[in-house]
């Protein structure tokens, strides 16, 4: 009986101290991460950002000079990729932040109550003051370091629009007539636009896009309405009834429901299609396979009577400190070091876009001509980052998907954004 | 006394102490945790949730998704099931025999188990590609047009469910040769003298004396068939829409894409249920079929 008991002693011990262990909120001993500010002890700061590629390597080579620099302070960077986003909903559900990360767009609405007060950092006096919106509230609170901002719009090859005799549309119909010109012109070999839709999101950055034009930049928009929640989704039809009219006529690629982004690339790099609903990045993605490609930036057409083009912007590259962290003046401390003006200009060089600071002169490489071309083409934010909200990325792309498909019409399309944008809206 | 306090068995229970933990750590209570999960509108991240009732669950019924879903892990889980055990044992009896290639055809058959299946999706999306792909591009030289092949739901799934019979038939047949082996020769032997065909050999002899083996190649099979992802995941992303989606794809998209971790728990509860009353009830079945040598 006593050795029954003892064995039952000794499991129940074990499995209490174990989950207790796990239960365990982080304020255990973490010896490396204690000297906040102690020059005298070693202090660790856990970074971690959503870019890859070459804009990581910057991102790093900087984190390196920072800690020859600061030998008292290691960095442990990380650069996860694509699974970034997925990891950081994790480590905010278990509220263990790394001390520095990047927030991709989302500083207010996504991580704006895990985010420190930068407002009192020196470097927020430059604050360039087209991005300032995007990363302050009405308090006041500063929420990351925006090193570049977006300015976002469709790429085009050059050398093809100019082949087909073609300029630069800037409305919707112009762009339909292009569309039907290319198709024309090159038997169908060449699409006017080339989306991988298997990998659902660029279908979702076409909407996100097109819904600037539609609902937002007119002078008679749903702007407002959208924000209050009492915006008609019938008004909504429209656009995919749009996406899916350019995808009958053969104006998209054949395959947008099986192709990936990289065919994407591929395909405007080897001259296969002519427009590429992504952004300036896309450019340097399919350069990657062509280095003779020539291509431009354009706004997004206008849609709408009497409206003008825009470009789509927000935060880009951006670092935020975790408010908890428990090296929170190291970590403003590494944030500061960025936004130094070599820091800054290298950084947003690299992404071919403005630098966030104003302090900072504009060095976008090829497509610094662009910027300044349309230096007076309003900027408005990405569609999605603030008229919908968090959580309904998905339910764009995938519906995209859904209509072309045949599984939906427009009207559901509409209908399941209705229905996803109270349950997100009314969530908590 | 001493001693005697620390038995054997006192031991024993001890020594699987760290095993046990591992299971409560990393099984129950994740799953007791999904089960409070599905009864709250929580997104997955933020710190505040409300309690919902069986709201989640009636959404989940009620959302034609998941009805595809269900139909498309059910195709999943029971076609490559069918599939790998048909031709899992059609390869094993070709190996019982005696073959000079023996061993290069249990190693060829054997080889893509050990890839990943991320790969292997990958590999067989690059076939199956409509610009560039493999199968196109023959289809091509033979003057034919090119076929979209993973754009249509159904095509895609039956797809998907080859690729993942390609993937791990081999298991199966390597379950079935060791199976096949422990039948003794002399059955065979007695049945000949009597002037049993092939069929009728194959049919009492070798059939019932493989059940063990059938029951859990079944069983295996089903369970990872029903819990299918990553070849899902590289060949179609579950798309389009939700048309090649299986349970887990969706389970997996609710909650980090569509941010409603209360929906993706339910539909895991029900996923749960689901494989549990399949495989209990076909291990069941077959155990019944089983005879002894």
């Amino acid at each position: 009986m006593r050795k029954k008991w003892l064995s039952i002693s000794c499991l129940t011990l074990a499995v209490v101290t174990a989950l207790t262990a796990c239960g365990s909120n982080g304020e255990g001993d973490k010896s490396s991460n204690t000297a906040d500010g102690n020059a005298d002890k070693k202090v660790t700061l856990t970074v971690s950002t959503n870019v890859v590629g070459e804009q990581a390597t910057v991102l790093q080579d900087i984190a390196n000079k920072f800690m020859t620099e600061n030998p008292t302070i290691k960095v442990e960077f990380s650069a996860p990729g694509k699974d970034y986003e997925n990891t950081m909903k994790v480590k905010m559900a278990s509220k263990d932040m790394p001390d520095v990360f990047a927030t991709h767009g989302w500083s207010k609405n996504r991580y704006g109550e895990y985010l420190a007060d930068l407002s009192g950092e020196a470097w927020a006096a430059d604050l360039d003051p087209s991005i300032k919106s995007s990363v302050t509230d009405e308090s006041g609170k500063l929420y990351v370091l925006p090193m570049d901002q977006d300015k976002s719009g469709p790429v085009y090859n050059i050398d093809l629009l100019k082949e087909y005799g073609l300029e630069v549309p800037k409305t919707y119909d112009e762009f339909l007539a292009a569309a039907e010109v290319i198709k024309t012109k090159s038997d169908g070999k060449v699409v006017a636009i080339h989306i991988g839709g298997a990998d659902a999101w660029p279908i979702g950055q076409w909407f996100d896009f097109m819904a600037t034009p539609m609902l937002i930049s007119a002078e008679q928009n749903s702007a407002q309405a959208l924000l209050d929640g009492t915006f008609d989704w019938t008004k909504f039809d429209e656009l995919p009834q749009m996406f899916k009219d350019f995808y009958d006529k053969g104006y998209f690629n054949k395959d947008i429901l099986t192709s990936k982004y990289s065919d994407s690339a591929k395909a405007f790099a080897e001259g296969k299609a002519v427009f590429g609903f992504y952004g300036p990045y896309f450019i340097e993605e399919a350069k990657n396979i062509n280095p003779n490609l020539n291509a431009g930036l354009m706004p997004i057409p206008s849609i709408q009577a009497n409206d003008s083009p825009t470009f789509a912007g927000g935060e880009k590259t951006t670092w935020g400190v975790w408010k908890d962290s428990k090296n929170i003046e190291a970590a403003k401390k590494f944030v500061a070091y960025y936004a130094q003006a070599e820091n800054i200009s290298g950084l947003a060089k690299s992404n071919q876009l403005p630098p966030g600071l104003s302090s900072v002169k504009i060095d976008a490489g090829e497509l610094t001509a662009y910027y300044e071309q349309y230096k007076d083409t309003r900027v408005l934010p990405f569609f999605d980052r603030v008229y919908l909200p968090n959580g309904m990325w998905d339910v764009l792309c995938k519906n995209g998907q859904d209509i072309l498909a045949g599984g939906i019409d427009a009207r559901q399309y509409s209908e399941n954004m209705k229905k996803e944008f109270e349950r997100l809206s009314t969530n908590k | 006394m001493k001693k005697k306090m620390w038995g054997s068995s006192t031991i024993l229970n001890v020594m699987y102490v760290p095993a046990l933990l591992f299971f409560a750590v990393f099984i129950f209570y994740p799953f007791i945790e999904g089960i409070r999960i599905s009864f709250t509108n929580w997104d997955g991240y933020s710190q505040q949730f409300s309690y919902v009732g069986f709201e989640k669950y009636i959404n989940m019924l009620a959302d034609k998704n998941t009805w595809t879903t269900m139909s498309n892990t059910v195709i999943y889980g029971f076609g490559s099931t069918l599939l790998q055990n048909v031709l899992g044992l059609a390869y094993a009896l070709f190996l019982d025999q005696q073959l000079r290639a023996k061993g290069l055809v249990r190693t060829i058959v054997y080889l893509p188990v050990i890839i990943s299946s991320l790969i292997m999706g990958y590999i067989w999306y690059f076939f199956f590609q409509f610009d560039g792909g493999a199968i196109n591009d023959i289809m091509a030289l033979f003057g034919a047009q090119p076929v979209d092949w993973l754009a249509s739901g159904p095509r895609a799934v039956g797809i998907i469910t080859f690729v993942n019979t390609f993937q791990f038939m081999g298991v199966a047949m390597t379950i079935y040769v060791a199976g096949l082996q422990s039948i003794p020769k002399d059955y065979y032997e007695a049945a000949s003298i009597d002037g049993a065909n092939w069929w009728s050999q194959f049919k009492n002899i070798t059939l019932p004396l493989l059940m063990p083996a059938i029951t859990i190649n079944v069983v295996l099979n089903i369970i990872g068939g029903l819990k299918l992802f990553d070849v899902i995941v590289a060949m179609t992303n579950g798309g389009p829409g939700y048309a090649s989606s299986s349970l887990s794809t969706m389970m997996y998209n609710l909650y980090f894409a569509r941010q409603d971790a209360g929906y993706a728990a339910a539909l895991g509860n029900f996923m749960f249920l689901f494989i549990a009353i399949v495989s209990i009830t076909s291990l069941i079945l077959l155990k019944r079929k089983e005879v002894k040598i």
